[in-house]
């Protein structure tokens, strides 16, 4: 284990390495016994973070807002096009998947300027998707629901039933 | 020792006041002697905390805007400092060594974070 630790470390860039410097005094401060420094090296921990996913970003901020802003456009025009084209009904499914994509790619650009946390990302996919399920009627399941099971079920015979035939 | 940052800083943090009062000293009397940076690791020797008790105490200082955090790039093989630099992203443009001559791979340097005074009250002329 420490032979791969030390391995790591050697391969790291000298800015990579300052920041894991600055995590582990601020761990070592999380385990103080003044309260006061232990909330204080959260807070600049958080703070740490935050600023280092923006600076460690794939892509720059502004080409994030532009891809954002012609997202959002697009979604406005399609939602529009949607519900003047087709039945309200229809529109609006088709409005509210148009607007799930839309929320989605946001995420996805602020995710990788590094405004968006990976977690808060997969929290936003999972009320999505929880979203989304409620876009589809669930009217279009019943029929399937309703139908009667009768493979592998034994049935006895009452009075009330039909008589068979030979 | 005072300077309306400094007590600022301090009616902020209450409860860490007289940490934080003997720390200004301590950097008072680390400048006052010729350094130009605070080591964490020296100030939590003096200071009798951890290394990481020490950092946040700088890091609050350098939050009310007395200090700055800065990071020295060191030559592996002679010690001497190759850079001092306030954003991580420039260490990585690596200088290159005379004392060497040459340019150390990554395993050959070594980076320090430290705390540059950045108040009238914690330089010499105070």
């Amino acid at each position: 284990m420490a032979t791969g630790r030390k391995k790591r470390k050697d391969a790291l860039r000298p800015s990579e390495e300052a920041h894991r410097q600055v995590v582990d005094l601020l761990e070592l401060g999380e385990r103080s016994s003044n309260p006061d420094i232990r909330a204080a090296a959260i807070e600049i921990a958080k703070n740490t973070s935050v600023n280092q996913r923006v600076q460690s970003a794939r892509v720059r901020p502004a080409t994030i807002m532009v891809a954002s802003t012609l997202v959002l456009l697009g979604a406005i025009a399609a939602c529009w096009y949607a519900l003047v084209h087709y039945p309200v009904a229809l529109g609006r499914s088709i409005s509210g998947i148009i607007i799930l994509v839309a929320v989605l790619l946001i995420a996805l650009y602020a995710l990788l300027s590094g405004h968006l946390s990976q977690d808060n990302f997969m929290k936003l996919c999972i009320a999505a998707w929880e979203w989304g399920k409620g876009l589809f009627p669930s009217s279009s399941r019943t029929p399937v629901e309703r139908l009667p099971v009768t493979a592998g079920t034994e049935h006895s015979p009452t009075g009330d039933d039909p008589p068979s035939r030979p | 020792m005072s300077s309306p940052k400094f007590e600022r800083v301090k009616r902020s943090n209450p409860r860490i006041a007289e940490l934080l009062e003997r720390l200004g000293t301590y950097i008072q009397n680390q400048i006052q002697s010729g350094q130009t940076y605070v080591v964490p690791k020296l100030a939590a020797a003096a200071l009798g905390l951890n290394d990481g008790e020490a950092f946040v105490l700088l890091e609050i200082l350098a939050a009310g805007g007395l200090l700055q955090r800065i990071y020295n790039l060191y030559c592996g093989n002679t010690g001497i400092v190759l850079a001092t630099v306030d954003d991580p992203e420039q260490l990585d443009e690596i200088p290159h060594c005379d004392d060497c001559d040459e340019d150390h791979r990554l395993s050959g340097l070594k980076v320090e974070v430290a705390f540059a005074p950045n108040d009238a009250l914690f330089t010499k002329a105070a």
